[in-house]
């Protein structure tokens, strides 16, 4: 035959067990993590208005200053003003050694007509030709 | 539980001077009921030794804003419970172990654990109820061991009393099924 059970008629005993002294450490080791949690946020806020704080504060200053800057910069002038600015040399500023650089090394380059006149006499020369003969016969 | 010894210690415990004592005296009061109903949630007692801790520490940062619109011990009881679901999910995740794997894994700690010392019946027992699903497994918990009303037990899991006591009738009769057949 089946046992049919009741489950109000079994004895509703804790059957699980803990160690030894386990309730009376509890409060203690509970504390003990409590009084880590505030440490690490007793240290959290101190790093932050030690350090996090102020690096931030220079970091907003330093981004605010560029971007003045760069405004400032950026300002539209008006076509007088752009003119002005570039008779005064304002804007528009040569590098004078640069100058004198590129206009030496012009002069200096050797001119393409000349070379060919002197490659010319050179031919005429070496092949003995008369100039006299040519010019007539031109 | 004795409401009026409540309101004292959340009074202490306002006054940032006997804090502490207040806190102390609250985890001596109430560890071993919230201690058991973790114990037989998560079965094994290191597992339960930290969601107990974990329990109370959330306490400890949350009394401040408690409003004593619930009695100290429900809203405790709550913490503990969701610590306890919270437990069982990441148990789940981090062995990738599927939903009703879970309570088969209890079952077996059950048979090995050094801390349970229940006679054959009350293993028998214990298994049946690790067979219920995880809410189910909570309500009779809280109404067949803790013995607690409906609607404590809607207030700590936001469920109203009708379905509490739907869901604990067919839990009863699931354990006694289950306890018949073998």
């Amino acid at each position: 035959m089946e046992n049919k059970y009741n489950i109000e008629d079994l004895k509703k005993e804790n059957q699980f067990a803990v160690p030894t002294s386990y309730f009376e450490e509890l409060p203690l080791r509970i504390n003990q993590r409590k009084t880590n949690t505030n440490n690490r946020t007793l240290f959290s806020a101190k790093l932050w208005y030690k350090f996090l704080a102020p690096t931030f504060v220079v970091i907003v200053l330093f981004v605010g200053y560029f971007m003045y800057q760069n405004n400032e910069n950026d300002a539209v002038l008006t076509n007088q003003q752009l003119s002005k600015n570039i008779i005064n040399h304002e804007l528009v500023e040569f590098d004078e050694e640069l100058i004198y650089e590129v206009y030496t090394e012009t002069a200096n380059t050797p001119n393409a007509n000349a070379t060919q006149d002197e490659e010319i006499i050179d031919y005429l020369i070496n092949d003995n030709i008369n100039i006299n003969q040519i010019t007539e016969e031109l | 539980m004795d409401n009026n010894n409540d309101i004292k210690l959340i009074a202490l415990f306002r006054d940032e001077n006997s804090r502490n004592y207040a806190f102390d005296l609250i985890v001596k009061q109430y560890q071993q009921r919230i201690y058991w109903h973790v114990r037989r949630m998560v079965i094994n007692h290191d597992d339960a030794d930290d969601v107990v801790q974990n329990t109370f520490i959330k306490a400890w940062k949350g009394l401040p804003n408690f409003k004593q619109e619930s009695k100290l011990y429900t809203w405790l009881y709550t913490i503990a419970t969701n610590e306890c679901l919270t437990f069982l999910n990441k148990k789940r995740k981090i062995f990738f172990i599927p939903l009703h794997d879970v309570e088969q894994e209890l079952s077996n700690q059950l048979e090995s654990d050094e801390f349970y010392n229940g006679d054959e019946i009350q293993l028998k027992l214990q298994k049946a109820i690790l067979t219920l699903p995880e809410k189910q497994r909570l309500v009779f918990n809280m109404k067949y061991y803790d013995e607690m009303k409906y609607e404590e037990m809607a207030e700590v899991l936001s469920t109203s009393v009708g379905a509490l006591k739907a869901s604990y009738h067919i839990a009863v009769k699931k354990i006694e099924t289950f306890l018949t057949q073998d």
